[in-house]
């Protein structure tokens, strides 16, 4: 076994990250053991010989081309944030524990099974990661992760506080070797205070971080929203904090620790929490639990069923939108049937609406209202959503085989930048499945290490 | 471009100018996280066009329910009710505010004067409105090809239905998460949650762009449709619908691999503590601390499997110990003993919150017309480049001054004229 404790080398000290690349360009990086320089090809995925420049496959550059990031995180928040940059074109090398992603057990399963190869959300959230097992808890796991560290731009980890330095890797030893490194610890309640050491999940997530107390209906318990979406905003979060610090680092070369807790972003949060905690503050009100959102006031609207079967919504309507719709109905309507004493007028417009919904299919419905300047809208679930009209014609799902889940419909970009943006290049790694060459290229390990750490299960 | 700015130097945006053309809170959400970075972020509107979505109502009456006047401050709406209003207040902080009427061609003029000397622009105006305003995002890149702008119509530039106008609820309907978000034997519940997941959405778009100029000395323009954004965040739902070919069950509080999940009452009136037990370890740490009932001791309960088929009966279970202790005891208690555990907590109790004080979350900040309040802070902490909220919003057209005089170098003549004109000024006509 050979793996020593010396210090990490690098080729090159405070590289202007970001800047090197324009077309075809190689990417000096750090070699562990053999003391020469490996020439990788920016924007090509593993085509390169070592040492020589080879022409990219795709010449097209992303936003993102040339970012490097080593990825600790597991469970949502952190792999969401990284999916972001993967997607938009950063070589980002997930990095599990044996046994894998927690995510992993997760599902959605396709079937029974709960094969930790097609969890669903994990296949979501590690699209264009390339996938390696280190035990970095093991010192000569540790030693590989700084390896890789030395040579990338971003770091994300999503440990308790604390955890990385026991494991060798702390924030301040990985700036002292690689100064320009963004290291981001996305985490429940962050790096300090009395929390800090607490286990979240989206339930609490949702719980302390809010509205919760304020979704829902009134004589019932607070429900959560749908699915991960408030650990997937904190990591949403961490994405714009990482690019922010990187733009900077690329500039000043200095890199830094970044503290992302997702009860700050989900207090922060746009999805109310940010005026609700204002006007908390403003009238020493707090906000109860309402079956809609959108209106303090009562108002006509809601959900009616079209003649095709399938439903359109008009949500709770506007003061804005009262008269138009009103003209569309073909009654004349004031904004009096959204004061309290419209109760009888709301009902009377309530059947207005349904019998002019009930006369057309729910597509024809929302465009005929919409063009009045009316919001009405289809209601979707997730599997007719994969039919939309709308995102269909926008080439929004982009279908990807897997080798294990098979051929399914992923979610297309969240923007579109020029150029080639955001590419599906490949779907999830499954476990371990670039260790050998990540090894290789990144942390310059040779055959004959990477099988001695294999087979004291260091590395997978 | 650094020349006498209003903003402090701080963050790893300092020294950027970005222009908001934004209306209601998702674009609004964007532009906060740059100027929260450093960017300074100038708020362009319009006297002769009122968003309510923004601003709030025009008029409150000082009688109307408590319902509304609850967002003023001191339940009074004032005689400026825009400029005191919370939803505007509580993401203007940190940026400056100008007034400009841009569907004139003198307004329009001066609009493409500081797009010359800025390097972003962020609207999320209904898809079509810029172009009606003579600003097709072409032209706006001719006159300063450095210039980043980031359009977010809910429903993007293309596509049958791009032209669809709603709020967030609408687009969270027809983006298929309502069926799947709410009670699994009751009604579904709403969220303004597009809004939300589209603020960091157009900050990195912003971000990714800047990274790219640094590489080809080039802006662009992007598009981020709302709701394709949004799907992102819960895509492994719809993932489970193509694998399955149904439509994945509403929830609401449960889990499917995480058994027991839910908020349990606690001490008190409409007080929860919301818990997940995600395996095995995290359930034998429940039951000890909960005293172990024999209901509990049932060995079909150390599986998953077993514990989602009588999740009722362990529900009741535990909420006859939840009941017992308030929220924040059972909190700690859980937490202490392994298991991920959180009281619901209201706004009251989010400021009274040990960690977030610790931690300086809520800063104090004088505005204006509303006054002194503790306002929520930036939404993450950067080490190197500390971030920092330095003004409270600003009210109606409060940095004319600075924006017409020092960066587009207006003098007091056209000054003035420009005020004749209703294109400055501070109060609606």
């Amino acid at each position: 076994m050979s793996v020593k404790a010396e210090p990490c080398r690098r080729a090159v000290e405070a590289r202007p990250l970001l800047l090197l690349l324009s077309g075809v360009v190689t990417h000096p990086r750090c070699a562990r053991r053999d003391d020469v320089t490996v020439q990788l090809t920016v924007g090509c995925e593993g085509a390169s010989g070592r040492g020589r420049p080879s022409v990219s496959v795709n010449p097209a550059l992303q936003p993102l081309t040339g970012l490097t990031v080593i990825d600790l995180s597991e469970g949502i928040a952190g792999p969401y944030c990284t999916k972001l940059l993967a997607d938009f074109g950063a070589r980002v090398i997930k990095v599990e524990r044996p046994g894998g992603d927690v995510a992993r057990r997760w599902g959605p399963f396709p079937t029974g099974d709960a094969n930790p190869e097609a969890s669903g959300t994990f296949l979501h959230l590690n699209t264009n990661k390339h996938g390696i097992v280190v035990d970095w808890l093991r010192p000569e796991g540790a030693r590989i992760v700084r390896d890789l560290a030395c040579s990338a731009d971003v770091l994300v980890d999503a440990c308790r506080p604390g955890m990385l330095a026991e494991a060798g890797l702390g924030v301040g030893r990985l700036l002292a070797e690689t100064p320009r490194l963004v290291v981001c610890s996305i985490t429940g309640f962050g790096q300090s205070g009395p929390y800090c050491d607490y286990e979240m999940t989206e339930i609490v997530a949702f719980a302390m971080g809010g509205p919760m107390n304020a979704s829902g209906i009134p004589d019932r318990e607070p429900v959560k929203l749908v699915g991960n979406v408030v650990q997937a905003h904190a990591g949403a979060n961490a994405c714009a904090a990482i690019l922010a610090a990187a733009y900077h680092a690329g500039r000043t070369g200095v890199g830094q620790h970044l503290d992302v807790a997702v009860f700050e972003t989900q207090n922060g949060s746009l999805d109310r929490r940010r005026y609700y905690n204002l006007a908390y503050q403003y009238s020493s009100t707090v906000t109860l639990r309402q079956a809609t959102v959108g209106l303090a006031r009562p108002a006509p609207g809601g959900r009616f069923l079209a003649h095709d079967g399938r439903w359109v919504t008009t949500g709770r309507i506007w003061p804005d939108h009262v008269e138009r719709m009103g003209k569309i109905l073909g009654l004349r309507l004031d904004a009096s049937i959204l004061s309290e004493q419209g109760d009888a007028a709301r009902a009377e417009v309530n059947a207005a609406i349904a019998a002019w919904v009930a006369e057309r299919d729910s597509r024809q419905a929302m465009r005929d209202a919409q063009a009045q300047g009316w919001p009405v809208v289809v209601v979707n679930d997730p599997l007719s959503l994969l039919d939309d009209d709308h995102l269909v014609a926008r080439n929004y799902w982009r279908r990807a085989g897997h080798p294990v889940a098979g051929d399914l419909p992923y979610c297309g970009p969240p923007w579109r930048t020029q150029g080639s943006g955001w590419v599906l290049r490949r779907t999830a790694p499954t476990l371990g499945q670039d260790t050998d060459r990540i090894l290789r290229e990144d942390a310059g390990c040779r055959a004959s290490d990477i099988a001695a750490l294999r087979r004291l299960g260091v590395v997978a | 471009m650094t020349e006498g700015r209003r903003t402090p130097v701080f963050g790893p945006l300092a020294g950027l100018r970005v222009v908001d053309f934004t209306v209601a809170l998702s674009g609004a959400y964007s532009t906060m996280l740059l100027a929260d970075l450093g960017a300074e972020v100038i708020k362009v509107e319009s006297l002769q066009h009122y968003s309510s979505p923004t601003r709030g109502a025009r008029a409150v009456a000082r009688d109307a329910d408590q319902i509304v006047l609850r967002a003023y401050p001191d339940m009074d709406p004032g005689a400026d009710p825009w400029n005191r209003w919370s939803s505007f207040n509580s993401h203007a902080r940190n940026k400056l505010a100008i007034t400009l009427d841009v569907s004139r061609q003198r307004g329009r003029d001066l609009f493409l004067r500081l797009l010359q000397v800025s390097d972003g622009l962020i609207e999320n105006n209904v898809a079509g409105r810029m172009e009606q305003l003579g600003l097709d995002p072409g032209s706006l890149l001719a006159g300063n090809t450095r210039l980043i702008v980031v359009r977010m119509p809910a429903l993007g530039l293309s596509g049958p239905d791009h032209r669809t106008i709603g709020f967030g609820w609408h687009f969270e309907e027809l983006g298929g998460a309502l069926e799947v978000q709410g009670y699994p034997d009751g009604p579904p519940v709403g969220s303004i949650f597009m809004d939300a997941s589209s603020g960091p959405a157009g900050a990195s778009a912003f971000l990714m762009a800047l990274i790219e100029r640094e590489r080809t000395g080039r802006g662009q323009v992007i598009e981020l449709a709302q709701i394709e954004n949004m799907i992102n965040h819960y895509g492994e739902i719809v993932l489970e619908a193509a694998m399955t070919g149904s439509v994945p069950r509403r929830w609401g509080n449960r889990h499917p691999r995480c058994a027991p999940q839910g908020v349990y009452p606690c001490r008190g009136a409409d007080t929860w503590v919301a818990l997940s037990v995600r395996d095995d370890r995290d359930w034998a740490a429940l039951r000890a601390l909960v005293g172990d009932p024999p209901e509990l001791r049932r060995p079909e309960f150390d599986t998953l499997a077993g514990r989602v088929a009588a999740h009722d009966e362990i529900d009741s279970a535990v909420s006859r110990w939840t009941r017992s202790h308030t929220k924040e005891e059972a909190f700690h208690a859980l937490q202490k003993a392994g298991v991920p555990a959180g009281p619901v907590l209201d706004e009251e109790d989010a400021f009274a919150d040990p960690h977030l004080q610790e931690r300086g979350f809520f800063q104090l900040l004088e505005h204006q017309s509303a006054g002194v309040h503790f306002h929520a802070g930036p939404n993450f902490n950067m080490a190197a480049t500390p971030l920092r909220v330095w003004r409270a919003a600003p009210v109606l057209g409060q940095d004319n001054d600075y924006v017409y005089r020092e960066i587009l170098g207006i003098d007091d003549d056209e000054y003035q004229d420009l005020v004749a004109d209703g294109q400055i000024g501070s109060a609606y006509p």
